[in-house]
């Protein structure tokens, strides 16, 4: 692994300085994607055919920087569901739910807005009953 | 249509990659007036039997990424949560080949749940799914328009 300076100052600099433009851009992705942006586009967990009950979610990695976070989300997304908030986007720090958003770009911004510059962790979390499987190489 | 060549390795699809911060990553910390690290190069493997492209931890670490979402995966000790981070990610031409990258500004990526030498991306679904790629097997090539 290198860092290359050219390129990535490059890209750095179309990012900074072409924000607006993006959106455009990234607008036949999110088509594709069967996703909507609203400025800036939404990244999305791929859809796929495999998936499990929020009931069967497996428990955080100890190791990890948001298994508070993660296991917060374990224990209320039953409620959340039972509440109505399927298919919304909550955004949760430590054991606490920050709030509840129709988007995952708005419920993002906001988890950016308060806890990026300290490095704090968050989670923003689809709230479904059904939630993604993913495979990948070293999956069985 | 940009078109990206490449000749198919013995050991897979490999093309080189460029992981960086993500479109909201930059903005914020242009706004907070800190530095902006650049992309980092690496190697990827396309690998259509991947859902989501994944990066290996030590990419994301330099970036001191905290992860933003959580989603289940099955590995040879059953299910587990594994992290997923926000980044900009490229694909880019042969070194010293001239052509454009294939960029996408903010892609959701899954850490790699355990390194593979000599592999930093396995570029997924997700991304193939947003290009035409042809593969040339007599031809010992293969190609990915977008």
């Amino acid at each position: 692994v290198r860092e290359v300076s050219g390129e990535g100052e490059a890209l750095t600099r179309l990012i900074v300085q072409h924000r607006a433009g993006f959106a455009s851009t990234i607008a036949p992705f999110s088509a594709k994607l069967g996703v909507e942006g609203k400025g800036l586009e939404v990244p999305m967990f791929p859809k796929s055919n495999r998936a499990i009950h929020y009931s069967q979610l497996p428990p955080a990695e100890p190791d990890s920087p948001i298994n508070v976070e993660y296991e917060t989300f374990r224990r209320e997304i039953g409620r959340l569901i039972a509440e109505g908030h399927e298919g919304k986007f909550v955004l949760i720090h430590g054991n606490e739910i920050i709030g509840i958003w129709d988007n995952i770009d708005d419920a993002m911004s906001e988890g950016y807005r308060r806890y990026f510059a300290n490095r704090d962790p968050f989670i923003v979390q689809e709230i479904a009953t059904w939630q993604p499987l993913l495979r990948t190489r070293l999956a069985g | 249509v940009p078109i990206l060549s490449y000749p198919i390795d013995k050991d897979g699809y490999f093309v080189p990659v460029l992981v960086g911060l993500d479109q909201r990553a930059v903005l914020a910390l242009h706004s907070l007036g800190l530095p902006i690290l650049a992309p980092i190069h690496g190697c990827g493997l396309i690998d259509s039997g991947t859902d989501i492209t994944c990066v290996d931890g030590s990419i994301l670490q330099q970036y001191r990424l905290t992860p933003a979402h959580t989603a289940t995966t099955t590995t040879a000790s059953g299910r587990t949560s594994v992290k997923h981070f926000e980044v900009s990610f490229s694909i880019a031409p042969l070194s010293g080949q001239p052509g454009q990258q294939f960029v996408h500004p903010t892609l959701l990526v899954m850490e790699l749940p355990a390194s593979i030498p000599g592999i930093d991306v396995l570029v997924g679904r997700d991304v193939l799914n947003l290009c035409k790629t042809i593969i040339d097997g007599p031809g010992n090539g293969f190609s990915i328009e977008f």
